[in-house]
């Protein structure tokens, strides 16, 4: 069922960029910065959230003095972070320095291309849509390990190769997990496994038919965001600050950035992948019925679309933060047993089950 | 349906793609040769990263967008990883590399020209104007045929060949992974590496009546229980519930108030080690000789266990008499009174 006809191809504005691509060369630039400026108010409502969230568990009452009830708090942290001075050490080396933290989030930021707010609301609708944010994720290590080993302090350096090996052995159950989605909606395409999801509305989400996959992808990608429960790397009594002692400033910046944008995006995967992603999920009903316009259709659907996006990936955040502020502390073994003796042999039995299910079906 | 829809939309000119080849191949180039000129091994593995993101972004200007991103995880996201994680904890010397470097020219040379000869297989007249080689006109050409088939993704051509014809190279690779996993495997778990292990003959001498279920007894004494396993529940005594040594804790302890007739009932709950170092955390109380003879009795014990011979299929873990001299020494503090307002009486827990 796509909720589309020509009307809407003609109004929503990515598609007829296309055509002005050709004329003006630059302007496809501009979905790009509005991409990035939802994406820098979100990361802004993220950390108002979690510290919302976090005082609410804690029974304490959260931000309140930075703009009405806190608001501007990550601004002002922000801000804060870019007066500060800007600390290298003097034997390190200098230049991996300043790059790891810009290579981290250069990966997670490139993630946002293909996650669809609607049917034609995305950046790049590639036919191997997931499997770029799969590729691009294995950059991100590389940047934590200069990260650790330029900063010339053995705790640092430590806790760099910690990162980088949590972060490759989460890799793996989450892209077994994505190969599964993959195989039931038949193609790679975000839009398509958004579109597969879409027949049955609220039964036919992808977390009923990959239990399993919902939960192990909800744990891998908290491992790859370096939240709590796996959040040794920051342990501050352990680590200090793991690979992140030696920044300050806006470096600093720079990683806590990385932790919330990979946040984001995690969770803005869990929905697209999971729970339906842009499409209104009551089931046999098109929501579009109702209303007899046809040319205000299109903008209508997009605010529905991205709105039912966010409440969806609100969820996953919610669940995300209150799992980290209530549950203790995975030491590295276990985080690593976890992910290599538990994590990939359910992902490859899952795996098979998919497979299998899918011959007997076909 | 946009399941059949193509990798990308190619709206360049050609001009464009062009440019789009040259930014893309210049640092693969540079960084393939700072690869070998680097001093430093860290960031000769770093410019490969380069190299493999600059062939990903080529391989997508082919159209093969699997392939790139396959290629993005395998070289950047698995191999680099790999080979960052050993260099990284090399001891580095940073090379000099200004010396010495003709030593290596005969070689390098000849294997240099032999890949130079090699590159006019590939490059022809089309691609590089000035060369003066001709392609085969009459042969098949170099086409890109990724751009042509617009019916199939590249996943699902890729697919559709390398588990139906290619099927039993695709199993032999699986293999060959398989080997390289159980070589890892093999090859980690040396004897002779400090791993933590369980030492098989402590774990089977100890008893779990004695360690374990011997802090659970009843405050009413043991009248209801048939079974024991050491003294001081009742039954025969094991190592350090030696009666000697029993005796020997009698004796010397009996200033504490109290200590002494309640022996038993501590000894169930303690073992003796435990009691001796509680007590003798109230040294000031006690007459500082006293605790060097203590120790010395205790000594005296280990000594004639030395005598014995080793019970077979354990190692031999008593103490030779270097190591309970310096014992001995170690513990001198406490009635050295040489020492007594040094720092070395400061680390005495109290």
């Amino acid at each position: 069922m796509i909720i589309d006809s020509v009307e809407v191809e003609t109004i929503n504005s990515f598609s007829k960029l296309e055509l002005l691509k050709e004329v003006y060369g630059l302007i496809s630039i501009l979905p790009i910065l509005t991409l990035l400026l939802g994406i820098t108010i979100e990361v802004l409502v993220i950390v108002w959230l979690e510290r919302e969230i976090s005082a609410s568990i804690q029974q304490r009452i959260g931000p309140e003095y930075a703009g009405p009830l806190g608001l501007l708090q990550a601004i002002a942290d922000g801000t804060k972070l870019l007066l500060k001075e800007d600390i290298l050490p003097s034997r390190g080396d200098i230049s991996l320095f300043s790059i790891g933290p810009s290579i981290a989030v250069i990966s997670v930021l490139l993630s946002f291309l293909v996650i669809p707010l609607g049917y034609h609301f995305v950046l790049a609708d590639l036919s191997i849509g997931v499997f770029l944010w799969i590729a691009i994720s294995s950059i991100a290590p590389i940047g934590l390990l200069m990260a650790g080993y330029s900063s010339n302090n053995k705790y640092s350096f430590s806790g760099g190769l910690r990162a980088a090996a949590q972060s490759i052995s989460y890799e793996i159950p989450l892209t077994f997990f994505v190969l599964a989605i993959s195989l039931l909606s038949n193609s790679s395409s975000t839009v398509d496994i958004v579109e597969a999801q879409s027949k049955y509305g609220f039964f036919g989400w992808n977390i009923w038919r990959q239990p399993i996959g919902f939960l192990v992808f909800l744990i891998s990608s908290l491992a790859e965001c370096e939240r709590l429960p796996f959040d040794l790397l920051e342990a501050e009594e352990e680590l200090v600050a793991g690979y992140q002692t030696e920044y300050s400033g806006i470096k600093y910046g720079l990683f806590y950035l990385v932790s919330y944008l990979n946040l984001l995006v995690s969770s803005l995967f869990v929905t697209v992948l999971y729970l339906g992603g842009w499409n209104l999920s009551i089931p046999y009903i098109s929501f579009f019925d109702f209303f007899q316009m046809n040319k205000a259709v299109g903008i209508l659907e997009m605010t529905m679309g991205i709105f039912i996006t966010l409440t969806k990936a609100y969820l996953f955040l919610f669940i995300s933060i209150t799992i980290r502020w209530t549950l203790p502390r995975m030491r590295m073994d276990q985080l690593l047993n976890l992910g290599w003796k538990f994590l990939l042999p359910i992902s490859l039995g899952n795996l098979l089950l998919t497979t299998s299910s899918q011959l007997v079906s076909l | 349906m946009r399941l059949l829809a193509p990798a990308f939309k190619f709206h360049f000119k050609g001009g464009r793609r062009t440019m789009i080849l040259s930014v893309l191949s210049s640092p693969a180039l540079v960084s393939g040769l700072m690869v070998v000129r680097a001093k430093n091994p860290v960031h000769s593995i770093l410019f490969p990263i380069l190299v493999f993101c600059d062939t990903s972004g080529l391989l997508i200007l082919l159209g093969l967008d699997f392939s790139a991103m396959i290629s993005a995880v395998v070289h950047i996201g698995a191999i680099a990883i790999s080979f960052l994680f050993i260099v990284m904890m090399f001891n580095i010397q940073i090379a000099e590399i200004h010396e010495e470097v003709l030593r290596y020219l005969p070689v390098s040379g000849i294997v240099g020209l032999i890949f130079w000869w090699e590159m006019f297989f590939i490059l022809d007249n089309e691609t590089i104007p000035l060369l003066p080689t001709h392609r085969n006109m009459t042969s098949l050409r170099y086409t890109v045929y990724a751009g042509k088939v617009r019916s199939w993704t590249n996943l699902e051509t890729l697919g559709n060949l390398l588990y139906t014809y290619y099927s039993v190279w695709f199993l032999v690779s699986s293999l060959i992974l398989l080997v390289a996993i159980i070589g890892a495997i093999v090859l980690t778990t040396h004897r002779t590496t400090k791993m933590k292990r369980q030492d098989v003959c402590r774990r089977n001498a100890l008893d779990s009546r004695r360690n374990i279920m011997n802090k659970t007894i009843s405050p009413f004494g043991h009248s209801h229980r048939r079974s024991f396993s050491s003294k001081a529940e009742g039954g025969e005594s094991q190592d350090s519930y030696d009666p000697a040594y029993i005796e020997f804790l009698r004796a010397r302890l009996g200033f504490f108030p109290g200590l002494v007739p309640n022996l038993d009932k501590l000894l169930s709950v303690l073992k003796p080690e435990q009691i001796l170092f509680l007590t003798l955390r109230n040294m000031f109380k006690l007459p500082l000789k006293n605790i060097k003879d203590m120790i010395k009795e205790a000594m005296a014990k280990d000594e004639e266990n030395r005598n014995k011979p080793p019970v077979e299929g354990c190692e031999d873990r008593r103490m030779t008499a270097e190591e309970s001299q310096k014992l001995l020494e170690a513990f001198s503090f406490l009635w050295d009174k040489k020492r007594f307002g040094t720092i070395e009486w400061c680390r005495y827990p109290s």
